[in-house]
């Protein structure tokens, strides 16, 4: 830490000798850093000792950034131990009468406070420095802060400046390959789609493998919502300060039964104190088009193979074939234009910092007939009260979402028409449009643009998500905080998915037309209460925290589909509802044991109650460990230049899961009631059938150990920082379904406590700053994670062969789960080639060796690979220079593998079939495939790719009008990906490459003004 | 404020105790009902003895709570449709199309313990016997005279199921109401399989013994069991005692057949089209003894009856909108039948169609024969190239169909799926059982039996008669298949008579040759899937798989 005092040279003639003496004294020694704790000790005493003869002196000053030494505006000074204080004016000045000896104190956000012992000085300017960046960040971790240089278990930060750009709706977007060890899939291109987020693999088979996300302290139930397609879209990416990633369990055991697969915290923007009032507008447009079509054939060309397989198709086939060439992705598809405006407000009202913000977006999709409108609004309240004693955290968060989903099925027909047909031929039964039932094909093909246009796939979503936060320092015990937390989310969807009686039946099977209607509600209460005690006594910090929590969550939803029951029959009526419930309820405790500031020991315990088990099994206790020791801080490196920070971590926790994710009573023997279209006639009436569940009464939580070892590391002035992980995590008792034996239950697989599994990695985290001169600065951010997933047990018996299958019967089990392979590797036959290496069809190396037929036989198929990537890798750039800035984020990931499976259903005798003719992929042309090869490993492919994710670049305008700052930006998104794999895009989560929304390529112009 | 903040910290520690017990949850969906509660309310029982039927017949419950069976596909793993697989496919009267995984194996004799279809039956037939078992605990004692008749069609219902997997699988695992319901592992009634199938034989025929008065009276309670359909169960077992026993029990096969037929409440239906219509259940029909109850409103599924038409129809040959009335989601182009069934079903063909070939391209529907069971048309070819080609080729079926034999529409019709019932035991086959059990005592007026069942397929034209002399066991076999085809029941004729594996007879693709091939005898019987041998170690396998 780096003081300068500027004395006034004119010395107090009335000033005691003896404190002018302490005063040159801590001067010296202050210049020579040598200061012993005694002398300081002395010194204090000394100044209160003189206090009492001591008059009030009027002092002055001015603080200021010590990096560019400008003015800052807003910092607080005070007298350390008062009342009296107050904040810096525009030009960073400040004046105020102390008594000799008293300390003030400066303090601004994001620098280091300082203080200063009072003597005689009448001027005193400060300079603070900036807290060095990421090493003195306060972290948020569960239910408290820390200081990150302080933390003792894996944590990534990832705070707003370091956010992905570009025309993001999704807050998990900005998150993509930002930190190590987290694997982000979006789940395709459509407005505001959600994703799948894994952090460190999965460490569940049937349970849900989604982190506990947080927001504001508030977990979120990302239990889906009929009608909204991305449980997080209710927070607008524009207001999130930062993302946490609490990876291992000794930061995520405090969060006991919900953290087995990590924790996001999500802390949104606040308005600062003393802060003067800032109004900020981010607005954008974006273009965003597709980026390439799955090849298939041209009506010429499907015309060509008709002729040369006469062989294979009926002759009359030819005859059912148009005269067009229709490009069927090419009518779905468009180019898209979107916007999105931001408006918020934030200061301070006296000791009330607020933040006010609304966001609007209108985001169309490339896909025609797919948009999504959304307006959001937080406001967040952020007052002390009671002299410093009450801190209040007030957040109020709500969405609306109108969304038009249209129809992605339609992508899959697009590439499956027949591309020699005609868009509209007129019929009138249809509309118009060419449908494949009025040439005598029932089973034909959708035509993809009145599969897509006739469509009304509506809906719109309401959430309100409010918390409120005390935190009391019990006044009798100042050492002591109360910390009350009571949050409510409330969320309300209605839709409906509507077609015509002119559309296909085939898309409305079994009706002419049919009406959709649905709703839901999730209801999700919360109330956390918890008390925080710290310490200093000496070398000794003790910061012990414990409490409770109780969380309800609450779902419901119905549907009703009404259908036209052909020309002149009654109209049927298919409804469905369901309404759920289940409560959480834990006692948490956690002690901080710091010593010597060098060695740090954490040690939490939560006691976990779940309403999803019977009385017996209910509660659950995940206890954890760590311990960190700041080897930076040991007298043989303090001095070093070089090392600037060096910690080690070593952290065991046990975490549990109990998010069964369709069924909140698995432990009671239930009856449920079917829907219509379900009944039987019993004494002729027909009549809902009751049918008792599958249940198991003693199932419980299942449990992952984790073991991590970690190192945080800085050089060079922390220039070069970063930190390094190993970690292994082992779940028991998995939540599992599993084949139960027949006769044991009323179904033949249960949900119950089955078989193990491993995840073992590492993670690196490097954060570079090669150049951060005045003008100039450059920062690169690099994150790499390894993961290695292997199941260890699955099943009751030790059946070596036992394995769990996916896939369905008719295009063939491709995936399995099997005791000594990652979960869901590849399942498939080996292919043969011909000395040209090109598959023989149906050809494939008899594994069994049992001779005969290996079409499909499970027997025969070997495991290999699957679709986890072996290494994720993040790196990120940012860059300015002047008022111009850049920046960009890469990604790679490397070892996920993908099956082909729009190429694996190609062949040419499925090209006509049932009276119609269906497009296939040229890839067919390569195959030369009669009949469809499921299951060949020709079609499993190397999808490690590497992506451009955006490219930004900006410019600053300062002061444009008055104190009107502007900057105008322009983003490239999906820039490029560089792959082997053959598909459209090798990014696709489950390992099987079907058609999906397409991931556009997004070009955006920015405007952001700030005052 | 102070005083205030402090009140309320008590307060919410206070809720504390409150909050754990806010832990002990009950279902609060008025869908769901705790097993405790299903005596609250008679219409449960009825509702749960519907699941019992239901359980045969389609997936699920639909949206509430779907499927019964996780499964790939619901529709597969349905019994209707996972039996009459088994039945049908694996011999001379069907093949399928389809490239699912395990068809092609079942079509040609080579199927593991792993195929699909298997597993799906016997996890099927197992969770009915489930169902049943918890049914029969829960309305065990009552003295409500409809629920004594409930109790007694649930056990009905578990023996039938343990009938068919008796037949098909020879030695399940074996469950009754005295079983616990959790992780438990059941085992089969002997390890010998020889000895087990023997013991589930004695079982089967004591529940149903035990059940027969206490049953509706002979048609009286449509399409639930009744007293017929227990002695018609009661007669199947008694004709294929020998395959399950290895002690032939003809006697007890007329006698039950008998019962039936004297109780003078069925008879064959005019037409014999009727017991494959929309309106082939009783009173409309009085052949229909019991069937599986479909409704295009009300009892839907892509199962039974429905995939008997869907899967038999084709754009080009038969088209399911003209012959059988469904317009959504039709023509599947999978089953149809092969040449040799083709040559069973027109019997002589010299009487037919003189020494001559089978014109099929001049006459695809076989007009000229007057037996007018021949629902089927020529499709491409009667040949099929290979185990797996088009639905194109082959002799397409049409026999089932959605519409009223008089060819209107049906009565609750949906454009997707059938009302027509799907028919376990009719009054032809009391006839053609009492006729067998008789050939096989030795008694000439087994052709009587023959005859009548002739006569109604021939509309009474002297061609379908036939003398005592031409009655033999493989015209019986034959007319059997003649009168029952497409039923579901053809692997277990075979099996009876020693032609399903045996080299005696061949048919296309059987052993995967293509004029068939002999096949081993262990395939009489399916093994116990693999899926059940993993899971549970009680398990033994079965002998030769």
């Amino acid at each position: 830490m780096k003081i300068s005092i500027c004395n006034s040279n004119e010395k107090s003639s009335n000033q005691p000798i003896i404190n002018q003496l302490f005063n040159n004294m801590k001067v010296r020694s202050m210049k020579k850093n040598l200061i012993s704790f005694r002398i300081l000790l002395l010194f204090v005493a000394c100044t209160f000792a003189f206090q009492a003869f001591a008059q009030d002196i009027q002092i002055s000053g001015k603080v200021s950034d010590a990096k560019d030494g400008l003015s800052l505006p807003g910092a607080t000074v005070q007298v350390k131990g008062t009342t009296v204080g107050m904040l810096t004016d525009l030009d960073g000045k400040y004046s105020l009468k102390v008594k000799p000896g008293s300390v003030l104190s400066f303090t601004f956000i994001g620098y280091d406070p300082q203080e200063v012992t009072i003597t005689s000085q009448k001027t005193l300017d400060i300079a603070l420095q900036q807290s060095s960046t990421t090493l003195e960040q306060v972290v948020v971790i569960g239910y408290g802060t820390v200081k990150k240089s302080d933390a003792t278990g894996s944590i990534s930060v990832t705070s707003s400046k370091d956010f992905n750009k570009g025309a993001i709706t999704s807050p998990q977007d900005l998150l993509v390959g930002k930190s190590a060890g987290v694997v982000i899939t979006t789940a395709g291109g459509a407005p505001g789609a959600g994703s799948t987020i894994r952090i460190r693999g999965g460490s569940s088979l049937n349970a849900s493998n989604d982190p506990l996300i947080i927001v504001d302290g508030v977990p979120i139930d990302n239990k889906g919502l009929s009608g909204s397609s991305n449980f997080l879209n209710f927070v607008n990416p524009n207001d999130i300060e930062t993302f946490t990633v609490l990876k291992d369990a000794s930061a995520t055991a405090i969060y006991g039964s919900r953290a087995s697969n990590g924790v996001i915290l999500i802390t949104t923007k606040k308005g600062q104190l003393g802060g003067k009032m800032k109004f900020a507008y981010d607005g954008n447009t974006s273009i965003a088009n597709a980026i390439d079509y799955t090849d298939v054939y041209s009506g010429d060309q499907i015309r060509q193979i008709a002729q040369d397989l006469v062989g294979i198709n009926s002759i009359d086939s030819y005859a059912k074939l148009g005269s067009e060439n229709t490009n069927w992705q090419k009518q779905i598809f468009r180019t898209a234009v979107s916007q999105d405006h931001n408006l918020s407000l934030s200061g301070a009202v006296k000791s009330l910092p607020y933040r006010v913000s609304v966001g609007y977006t209108d985001q169309n999709g490339i896909l025609k007939n797919t948009d999504m409108q959304r307006t959001t609004a937080s406001l967040s309240l952020t007052p002390t009260m009671f002299k410093n004693s009450l801190k209040v955290n007030f957040n109020l968060k709500g969405v609306n979402t109108n969304q038009n989903f249209g129809d992605d099925g339609s992508i899959e027909s697009a590439t499956k028409m027949d591309p020699s047909q005609v868009i509209k031929d007129g019929n009138t039964s249809s509309d118009g449009y060419f449908q494949w039932p009025n040439y005598g094909a029932n089973l034909g093909t959708p035509n993809p643009v009145e599969q897509l246009m006739a469509v009304d796939n509506k809906s719109n979503v309401q959430r309100v998500i409010g918390n409120l936060q005390l935190d009391y320092k019990i006044p009798f015990l100042p050492d002591l905080h109360a910390n009350l937390n009571v949050a409510g989310d409330y969320a309300n969807s209605d839709g409906y998915n509507n077609r015509p009686v002119t559309s296909p039946n085939r898309l409305v099977t079994p009706y002419w037309g049919k009406i959709n209607n649905y709703s839901s509600k999730n209801t999700n209460n919360l109330l956390d209460f918890y008390l925080n005690y710290v310490k200093e006594i000496g070398v000794n910090k003790i910061d012990l925290t414990g409490g409770y929590s109780w969380q309800h969550f609450k779902r419901e939803g119905d549907s009703r589909t009404t259908g036209f029951n052909g020309v002149g029959h009654i109209s049927q009526v298919d409804k469905s509802s369901f309404i759920t419930e289940n409560y959480l309820v834990s006692f948490f405790g956690r002690l901080n044991y710091t010593l010597l500031n060098r060695y740090l020991l954490t040690v939490t315990l939560r006691d976990d109650g779940s309403s999803r088990f019977a009385k017996d099994n209910r509660w659950g206790l995940f206890p954890s460990a760590a311990f960190a020791w700041k080897i930076k801080e040991e007298s043989f490196l303090k001095n070093s230049k070089v090392l600037s920070d060096l910690k080690l971590r070593l952290g065991w926790g046990v975490t549990g899961q109990q998010d069964i994710t369709d069924n909140d009573y698995p432990a009671q023997a239930t009856y449920i009631t079917s829907s219509p279209g379900n009944y039987y006639i019993i004494d002729g009436q027909y009549i809902p059938t009751l049918r008792p569940s599958a249940y198991d009464p003693n199932i419980k939580w299942e449990e992952t150990t984790t073991m991590n070892i970690g190192l945080d590391f800085g050089f060079v002035d922390n220039r070069i920082s970063g930190s390094f992980d190993v970690y292994k995590r082992t779940t028991d008792d998995l939540l599992n379904t599993v084949n139960v034996p027949s006769g044991s239950n009323f179904s033949n697989t249960l949900l119950t406590n089955v078989g193990s599994l491993e995840n073992k990695g590492a993670e690196l985290t490097l954060n570079l700053v090669p150049i951060s001169k005045q003008d100039v600065y450059l920062s690169l951010g690099f994150n790499v994670g390894y993961n290695v997933n292997e199941i260890t047990k699955l099943n009751f018996t030790d059946d070596p062969n036992y394995a769990i299958y996916y896939g369905d019967a008719f295009s063939g089990q491709k995936q399995i789960t099997k005791v000594g392979y990652p979960a869901r590797s590849f399942f498939l036959n080996q292919q043969i080639y011909d000395a040209s290496g090109n598959p023989i069809e149906g050809l494939y190396a008899d594994l069994s060796g049992k001779g005969g037929s290996v079409n499909g036989d499970n027997a025969d198929k070997y495991i290999a690979h699957n679709s986890a990537p072996d290494y994720l890798m993040g790196l990120s750039l940012r860059f300015t220079y002047k008022d111009f800035d850049f920046s960009g984020s890469t990604r790679a990931s490397i070892g996920n593998y993908l099956y082909n499976g729009i190429g694996s259903g190609a062949s040419y005798d499925q090209m006509y079939t049932n009276g119609y003719w269906t497009n296939e992929p040229t890839l067919l042309s390569k195959t030369n495939f009669v009949k469809r090869q499921q299951t060949s490993d020709y079609f499993l492919e190397n999808a490690s790719f590497f992506k451009l994710d955006n490219l930004s670049a900006g410019y600053k305008f300062d002061n444009i009008y008055k104190k009107l700052n502007a900057r105008i930006s322009f983003t490239v998104q999906n820039v490029l990906t560089v792959t082997k794999y053959s598909g459209l895009d090798p990014e696709v989560n489950g390992g099987i490459d079907n058609s999906f929304y397409p991931r556009p390529r997004t070009f955006m112009l920015g405007v952001s003004l700030s005052y | 404020m102070n005083k205030i903040i402090i009140l309320g910290i008590f307060l919410s520690t206070l809720m504390v105790s409150s909050c754990v017990k806010d832990l002990d949850v009950t279902p609060i969906d008025p869908n769901k009902i705790l097993a405790g509660n299903l005596n609250d309310d008679p219409a449960y029982m009825q509702q749960a003895l519907a699941k019992v039927y239901a359980s045969f017949t389609i997936a699920g419950q639909g949206a509430n709570g779907g499927a019964d069976i996780a499964a790939s596909d619901d529709n597969f793993f349905t019994t209707t449709r996972a039996l009459w697989n088994l039945q049908e496919i694996t011999t001379d009267e069907a093949i399928c199309a389809w490239g699912d995984v395990g068809i092609s194996d079942l079509n040609t004799q080579t199927w593991s313990a792993q195929n699909p279809f298997l597993t799906a039956l016997y996890q099927r037939l197992s969770l009915s016997v489930t169902y049943a078992n918890e049914y029969i605990r829960n309305s065990a004692g009552s003295s409500d005279p409809k629920l004594i008749r409930y109790n007694a069609e649930a056990r009905y219902l578990r023996a039938l199921a343990y009938a068919w997997s008796m037949d098909l699988f020879g030695n399940p695992a074996f469950t009754t109401e005295l079983d616990p319901v959790g992780k438990v592992f059941p085992k089969q009634l002997d390890p010998v399989f020889t000895t087990g199938r023997k013991l589930l034989f004695n079982y089967v025929v004591s529940e149903l013994k035990d059940i027969e008065n206490k049953l509706g009276e002979p048609g009286s309670s449509y399409p639930q069991a009744d007293q017929a359909a227990c002695w018609m169960l009661l007669a199947r077992v008694y004709l294929n005692a020998e395959v399950y026993t290895g002690t032939a029990k003809f006697d007890s096969c007329k006698f039950y057949t008998e019962k039936v037929i004297s109780s003078g409440k069925y008879s064959l239906a005019t037409n014999y089209r009727q017991n494959f219509s929309a309106d082939n259940n009783r009173p409309n029909n009085p052949e229909m003894i019991f069937a599986f109850a479909y409704d295009g409103v009300n009892t839907q599924g892509y199962t039974g009856t429905t995939f008997l038409i869907e899967s038999s129809s084709d754009a080009t040959y038969i088209r399911a909108e003209d012959f059988h009335g469904l317009t959504a989601n039709t023509n599947w182009n999978g089953n149809r039948s092969k040449k040799q069934f083709m040559y069973v079903l027109l019997g002589d063909t010299i009487s037919v169609y003189g020494n001559n070939p089978i014109p099929w391209a001049t006459d695809p529907m076989f007009k000229q024969s007057k037996d007018t069971r021949i629902l089927c048309k020529v499709k491409k070819s009667v040949d099929i190239p290979s185990p797996s080609s088009s639905g194109d080729y082959g002799i397409g079926v049409y026999k089932f169909t959605a519409k009223n034999t008089n060819g209107s529409q049906a009565a609750n019709y949906s454009t997707a799926f059938a009302s027509t019932d799907f028919p376990v035991f009719r009054y032809a086959d009391a006839l053609l059982m009492r006729a067998e059990a008789k050939f096989r005592l030795g008694d000439a007026t087994a052709v009587n039996d023959v005859n009548a069942v002739r006569a109604r397929a021939f509309n009474n034209d002297p061609a379908g008669v036939i003398t005592a002399g031409q009655l033999n066991a493989n015209f019986l076999l034959a007319e059997r298949g003649r009168e029952f085809y497409y039923e579901a029941q053809r692997r277990t004729d075979l099996v009876r008579f020693g032609k399903f594996t045996d080299g005696n007879y061949f048919w296309a693709w059987k052993g995967g040759a293509v004029n068939g091939t002999n096949t081993s005898k262990h395939l009489n019987v399916f093994p116990i899937p693999s899926d059940e041998l993993s899971s549970n170690p009680n398990i033994i396998p079965t002998p030769g798989y």
